[in-house]
C-alpha cells in the first residue's frame, strides 16, 4: 500500500498519467517541455547576451565616432588657426587683448584725439590687472573696461576725434557722446565708452 | 473483379496485442532516444552557434575599445592645441557680436549738418546708448530765429529714418526760441522716409 507521503501523488499525478490521451500526446508534451526548458535555461540567456553585447558595440561605434569627428575638427581647427596669418592675430589681439592693458588703451584715446586742441579729464573705472599669462589655455570671458574723457576743438576736429576712437587698433565701444558749446565758442566733447578685454 | 473494386471503409487488425499498455517512462525514453534527440541537437546548435558568435562580438567590441582608447589618448594630447582653438574662436565670435552692436554716432552727426538750418544755432548734441541694441537715445538742444526754421527742422528729423520718436520735449521763447528736441537713433544709414 501507498506511503500516506504519496498520497498527493496517487490523488493528482497519477489520473493524470493513466488518461489516455495524456499518454498517447506524451511525445508531444516532452517535446514542448523540453522546448521551454531548454529555452528559458539555455537559449534566452544566451541571446540575451548576445543583444546586450551588440547594444554594447552600438554605443561604442557612436563614442568612437564622435572621437573621430572630434580629432578631425581639432586637426582642421589647429591647421586653420596655424595658417592664419600672424598680420591678422596680432590685429585680432589688438582689438581684444587677453589683459586689461590700461597703457594700450590711453595710447589708443590719445592717438584718437591728436588733432584736436586738447584732452581732459581721462578716466578709467577701476579695474583689477590680471598678470599676463604665458599659456593661454584658460577659459575666457569677456570683461569691460569702462572710460570718459573730454576734448576741445573745433567741430571738424571733433567729429574725426569721434571716428577716430571708432577706428581705434583697440576695440572701442561709445556709449555716449555729448557735443557743447562752451562759453568761448569752441565747443567740449565728452565721450564715454568701453574697451573690452579678455579674462582668463 | 467485380468484388475487388468495392472501397474498404475500415481497416480492423486482429493481431494487435491487447495487454497492458506501454508505462510512462518507456514512452519518455523512446522520446527521448527519437524526437528528444533531435530536440537536444538543435538546441545545442542554436547554443554553439551563439556561444561562437558572441566570441566574435567580444573580439569586435575589444577592437572598439581599443580604437576609443587610442582617439581618446590622441584628443587628449592635443588638449592644449584644443584650448588655444577655442579661446581664438570665442576672441574672433565676441569680436563680432560687438561689432555688431557697435553705435553709430558718425552718421546721425552728418545727418543734422545736412538738416539744420544754417540760422539756427546748436549749443549741446547729446547720444546715448541707455537703450536696448540697436536704438540710442539723442538730444539736440539750441536756439532758433524763428518758429517757422525750427517747425522745419523737426519735420527733417522726422522724415529721417535715422531717426525715430522724435518730439519736442522744451521750448522757450526769449530773444530767440531755444528749443530741446529728443529722439531716439535707429540704427539705420541716414536717408529721408
Amino acid at each position: 500500500m501507498a506511503d500516506s507521503r504519496y498520497s498527493r501523488y496517487y490523488v493528482y499525478i497519477k489520473p493524470v498519467i493513466t488518461n489516455k490521451y495524456v499518454r498517447s500526446f506524451a511525445p508531444y508534451i516532452f517535446s514542448l517541455l523540453a522546448l521551454i526548458i531548454f529555452t528559458i535555461f539555455a537559449i534566452r540567456p544566451t541571446v540575451l547576451t548576445i543583444i546586450e553585447l551588440q547594444k554594447s558595440i552600438q554605443d561604442n561605434q557612436k563614442v568612437l565616432a564622435v572621437l573621430q569627428k572630434k580629432s578631425e575638427d581639432l586637426t582642421n581647427g589647429k591647421r586653420n588657426l596655424d595658417n592664419l596669418d600672424q598680420e591678422i592675430k596680432n590685429k585680432i589681439n589688438a582689438k581684444l587683448p587677453t589683459n586689461p592693458a590700461v597703457t594700450n588703451l590711453i595710447n589708443n584715446l590719445q592717438t584718437s584725439a591728436t588733432n584736436s586742441a586738447s584732452v581732459s579729464a581721462l578716466q578709467i573705472q577701476p579695474v583689477t590687472i590680471y598678470k599676463n599669462t604665458s599659456d593661454p589655455t584658460g577659459k575666457l570671458t569677456l570683461e569691460e573696461l569702462v572710460f570718459s574723457f573730454n576734448t576741445q576743438g573745433a567741430y571738424s576736429q571733433l567729429t574725426t576725434v569721434i571716428d577716430n576712437v571708432t577706428k581705434a587698433s583697440r576695440y572701442l565701444n561709445l556709449t555716449s557722446v555729448v557735443l557743447s558749446r562752451s562759453g568761448e565758442g569752441g565747443i567740449t566733447l565728452s565721450i564715454s565708452g568701453k574697451g573690452y578685454y579678455l579674462k582668463e | 473483379m467485380a468484388a475487388s473494386k468495392i472501397p474498404t471503409l475500415f481497416n480492423v487488425n486482429l493481431l494487435i496485442h491487447r495487454g497492458e499498455e506501454e508505462k510512462l517512462y518507456a514512452k519518455l525514453i523512446k522520446w527521448a532516444l527519437s524526437s528528444g534527440r533531435f530536440i537536444v541537437i538543435f538546441v545545442e546548435i542554436i547554443t554553439i552557434s551563439a556561444f561562437v558568435y558572441r566570441y566574435k562580438l567580444d573580439g569586435d567590441l575589444a577592437d572598439l575599445q581599443d580604437q576609443i582608447k587610442t582617439q581618446a589618448a590622441y584628443i587628449t594630447n592635443l588638449k592644449s592645441d584644443e584650448q588655444l582653438i577655442r579661446n581664438a574662436q570665442f576672441q574672433i565670435s565676441s569680436l563680432s557680436k560687438l561689432k555688431s552692436e557697435k553705435a553709430d554716432f558718425i552718421s546721425p552727426l552728418e545727418s543734422f549738418n545736412t538738416i539744420i538750418p544754417k540760422s539756427m544755432r546748436i549749443t549741446n548734441i547729446t547720444f546715448d546708448r541707455n537703450l536696448a541694441y540697436p536704438k540710442s537715445s539723442f538730444s539736440i538742444t539750441g536756439q532758433s530765429p524763428s518758429n517757422l526754421e525750427l517747425s522745419v527742422f523737426i519735420k527733417s528729423l522726422q522724415q529721417n529714418h535715422s531717426f525715430s520718436d522724435v518730439n519736442l520735449t522744451n521750448i522757450s521763447f526769449e530773444t530767440q526760441t531755444n528749443f530741446t528736441i529728443t529722439g531716439n537713433l535707429t540704427g539705420a544709414k541716414s536717408g529721408i522716409n
